[in-house]
């Protein structure tokens, strides 16, 4: 029976003045799978690249997240559900697999609810390496539409963010905000989120300043990561000057296309090389639609 | 549109990368402009032997209260330390503790040996002055993030 996968994009960028993913990508290869596993993400797993390969100019990645939570059990209709049988060691791994396109930086990512999502993928690559010092961002792609008036628009007139202020995190440190700044940040609110809205004054020719502006592209960033961090972004801009005010969901229209002929194997997993290749016709796909 | 993670340097603008380096760095700046300006007006230290006392004084009280915190401070459990030693910033916050310890020790160490060096030497002062302003600025640094830290057990 086909089942679904979805997959979203993202465009990688090296942060400040560290290397290209790429130059990092043969260093992993290399690697045995022991030395593969590095503890990232938040809650921290234990995460790593099961199988890297390069074909055609693209680098094709499969990541391993190993459970420590909840898992399945051993169902059938004729008997009751029972646990699985693990040797020492073993446990359930969720697998997501990436496509990584050196030629443009885009990133095309499985999303597998349990597997490791884009901030895990992003911190397990920034902190790869002891010696070098790798740190990049994932940029989420929006759909068409979205994309195109958010990138040609005419002003932002107003910004509606949600955040979890008590986090702070290794990107904020990477960014640069000092510690007694993120221990501020972690203080200003009572409650757990906050909501702000940035809107510009009731004249049509007034818009945000660069400031917010700032403030909407690294929320973006944020968002992407996929921590949990921003709640809810959206940004009302107008598309072409004398257009009306356009809201645009920032987190709800990522670029995403769903998979719906896709099918377990035997020991119900999606095979890896349908996973690549599904991965590969969403590329393709967005390449051809002048999407990516 | 190209996207930066940190605004551009401008009139009333510092990126943020600087201000996490000026965190890590500016008692020493303060210490290095002190030393500096005691240098140029040419001053000396008190002649009084008990001024040597009192900066011995200064310095363990400070060594001892930071060392005791440092106990405390790895005790602690709240949500906020949970987030701490989840992140890189524990580094940072054992890392100005221990700043905050030596340079105070220093200073006490520094001062000890008054007794045995010519206080009124230009060496002597300046050196005196450095340690002096940078264990202020290092104690102020890790004091002020303790109080954020504890401010919402």
């Amino acid at each position: 029976m086909p089942e679904t996968m979805k997959v979203h994009a993202y465009r990688i960028e090296p942060f400040d003045q560290h290397g290209p993913l790429e130059d990092l990508l043969p260093d992993i290869r290399r690697d045995n799978l022991d030395d593969r596993v590095f503890l990232v993400g938040n809650p921290p797993r234990d995460v790593r690249v099961e199988d890297i390969r390069y074909r055609n100019g693209h680098w094709f990645m499969d990541f391993v997240m190993f459970r420590t939570d909840h898992g399945p059990g051993r169902a059938s209709h004729v008997a009751p559900i029972e646990g699985f049988e693990f040797e020492e060691g073993e446990t359930f791994g969720e697998e997501t697999a990436c496509m990584y396109v050196p030629d443009t930086g885009h990133l095309i990512v499985q999303y597998n609810h349990f597997g490791p999502r884009a901030g895990t993928m992003q911190d397990y690559f920034s902190s790869y390496s002891e010696d070098e010092a790798y740190a990049f961002d994932f940029l989420p792609r929006y759909d068409e539409t979205t994309e195109r008036q958010f990138q040609n628009r005419a002003s932002t007139r107003k910004v509606r963010y949600k955040i979890d202020t008590r986090f702070f995190n290794d990107r904020d440190r990477q960014a640069g905000i000092p510690l007694h700044q993120a221990l501020d940040m972690a203080n200003q609110s009572g409650g757990q989120e906050v909501e702000v809205v940035l809107s510009a004054s009731r004249s049509r020719s007034d818009a945000l300043r660069s400031r917010a502006e700032r403030m909407v592209e690294y929320l973006m960033r944020r968002a992407g990561d996929e921590s949990g961090f921003v709640k809810t972004l959206k940004v009302g801009i107008i598309p072409n000057v004398d257009d009306k005010t356009k809201t645009l969901d920032l987190i709800a229209e990522r670029l995403q296309i769903e998979f719906t002929d896709m099918r377990v194997g035997e020991d119900f997993r999606f095979p890896r090389e349908e996973r690549y290749r599904a991965l590969t016709r969403a590329f393709n796909g967005w390449r051809q639609r002048n999407i990516l | 549109m190209h996207l930066h993670a940190h605004s551009t340097v401008g009139a009333n603008e510092i990126s943020y990368s600087m201000r996490l380096i000026w965190e890590q760095v500016y008692p020493y700046v303060f210490a290095s402009i002190a030393a500096v300006v005691w240098w140029r007006v040419g001053a000396s230290l008190p002649t009084a032997s008990v001024f040597l006392n009192a900066s011995i004084t200064i310095g363990s009280i400070i060594t001892g209260f930071l060392s005791t915190s440092m106990a405390v401070v790895m005790t602690l459990d709240s949500p906020i330390m949970q987030r701490l030693r989840e992140t890189d910033y524990i580094k940072d916050l054992t890392s100005f503790l221990g700043q905050g310890i030596w340079l105070s020790l220093s200073f006490s160490i520094w001062s000890l040996l008054g007794f045995f060096l010519d206080t009124q030497s230009t060496l002597f002062g300046v050196i005196w002055v450095a340690s002096s302003v940078g264990a202020f600025f290092a104690f102020v640094r890790i004091t002020r993030i303790m109080l954020k830290i504890i401010r919402r057990p």
